[in-house]
């Protein structure tokens, strides 16, 4: 067989091998495809944690990076272009769209001021059923110090330690 | 160099796939009249989550788990500054899960165990004993989001769906005073998989993979977890208990990557 012929189709086994591995790779290139996570994945006009919002897109949907910058990627989708943090993006299509009938408390409504949402109705007659009175009392008082734990706690958090979209 | 080998190598590898398509039996009435029936359900199971659980109903199912999870592992350790430590954390490690519908906490067992836990719907808890190791911020960001894509994969509430014992969960739901029946025995058996059979390796595995992950585009060390296995692994003590419902110490260290420890990497 030509030695040439021999080259091409290792090096095409090879390559195949290669994509066929999981999309686990930290690293993001151009040209690259990868898929909004969030139901609203906010494509921003500069890579900056608070630079204004261009367009937002909606869960699963395809991207094509353009520029890699650090931890951010300027991508573009059927809406236009922007800036999104590479953690808000995934490498693989996500398989399980959040359930849209949640009601989840909005950031901007999470300050230190939220109330704790209670184990639900069922568990909490779970607990009465099965004597965990104790255990009941424990997660209430869990859920209360969790709420104390506001977003701008956590924005501040991150900011200090270079987290997230603050990665410098 | 020449794309068309290689182009041509993939489709005659994608020839070489035993799928065939069938032809159905146009003649046999009953069974395509069975199968779009089936079909139907499977579009509404789909609607509610490919685990046929809506959220309100993983979160009911979680919640219990939680109890159980609380009350074999000493109750809640009422440490405020601690539990602020791994909320501050862990939610900064939700915000790049994917499930976004979920409110995530995270707790911490007053127990002397090595051992952390997650329960459907966004519950997280880690025991005394990992938390008082201790861990700095690398180590325990790379145990919590471990625990995260448990639950952002669904694993445990997917094992669960397969029984297909989850009809029940939804009347719970419309009528709590329905036969609480079903809903013990979903939740026993959920609580079964996380604190007695555990996961099974591969699902470990996954979950180890996913969280190094998650750590890494979080910002933290993509080597926490594995210096944590290590600082365990070679540990002289014997606890009574250490990730008792994980695969051994030994087997999750020699699949994750190499990475340095958090110091060594800048973490």
């Amino acid at each position: 067989m030509n030695p040439l012929r021999i080259f091409t189709v290792i090096a095409s086994f090879v390559l195949v091998c290669l994509l066929a591995l999981p999309a686990h790779s930290d690293e993001f290139k151009k040209r690259q495809k990868v898929w909004s996570k969030h139901q609203e994945t906010p494509l921003l006009a500069e890579p900056k944690p608070l630079a204004a919002v261009e367009q937002t897109v909606g869960f699963g949907k395809k991207l094509t990076i353009r520029e890699v910058k650090g931890t951010w990627l300027r991508v573009d989708s059927k809406q236009g272009e922007g800036w999104v943090f590479q953690g808000n993006v995934a490498t693989e299509k996500p398989k399980i769209a959040p359930d849209a009938g949640w009601t989840r408390i909005d950031a901007a409504q999470t300050d230190t001021v939220a109330a704790a949402r209670p184990l639900k109705p069922a568990a909490q007659d779970y607990a009465q059923r099965h004597g965990a009175g104790d255990a009941h009392a424990d997660l209430d008082w869990l859920d209360a110090e969790t709420a104390k734990v506001s977003m701008e706690d956590t924005i501040t958090f991150m900011s200090a330690n270079r987290l997230g979209e603050y990665q410098e | 160099m020449n794309r068309y080998p290689i182009l041509l190598l993939v489709l005659s590898l994608s020839f070489l796939s035993p799928a065939q398509a069938q032809i159905p039996d146009l003649g046999d009435i009953t069974n395509a009249f069975t199968k779009a029936k089936k079909t139907s359900d499977s579009a509404a199971r789909i609607s509610k989550g490919a685990s046929g659980l809506s959220l309100e109903e993983e979160v009911a199912i979680g919640d219990a788990v939680a109890v159980v999870i609380v009350v074999r592992y000493g109750g809640v350790w009422r440490d405020e500054e601690a539990t602020r430590r791994i909320n501050l954390i862990g939610r900064i490690l939700a915000q790049y899960a994917t499930r976004q519908d979920l409110e995530w906490r995270f707790g911490l067992l007053d127990s002397d165990a090595i051992n952390a836990f997650s329960a459907p719907g966004g519950r997280v808890f880690i025991t005394r004993g990992l938390y008082e190791l201790p861990l700095n911020d690398d180590e325990l960001a790379g145990v919590l989001a471990h625990e995260i894509i448990h639950i952002d994969d669904r694993h445990a509430i997917d094992i669960v769906a397969r029984g297909e014992l989850t009809g029940g969960v939804s009347e719970l739901m419309a009528d709590n005073n329905a036969s609480y029946a079903q809903y013990e025995s979903i939740v026993g058996k959920a609580a079964d998989v996380i604190l007695e059979d555990g996961f099974d390796p591969g699902t470990e595995y996954e979950a180890d993979e996913g969280g190094r992950s998650l750590a890494s585009v979080t910002g933290y060390a993509p080597g926490g977890l594995r210096t944590v296995l290590i600082r365990i692994d070679d540990s002289t003590e014997a606890p009574s208990e250490v990730f008792s419902t994980h695969p051994a110490t030994a087997a999750r260290l020699k699949r994750l990557p190499k990475d340095p420890p958090p110091g060594e990497a800048g973490g």
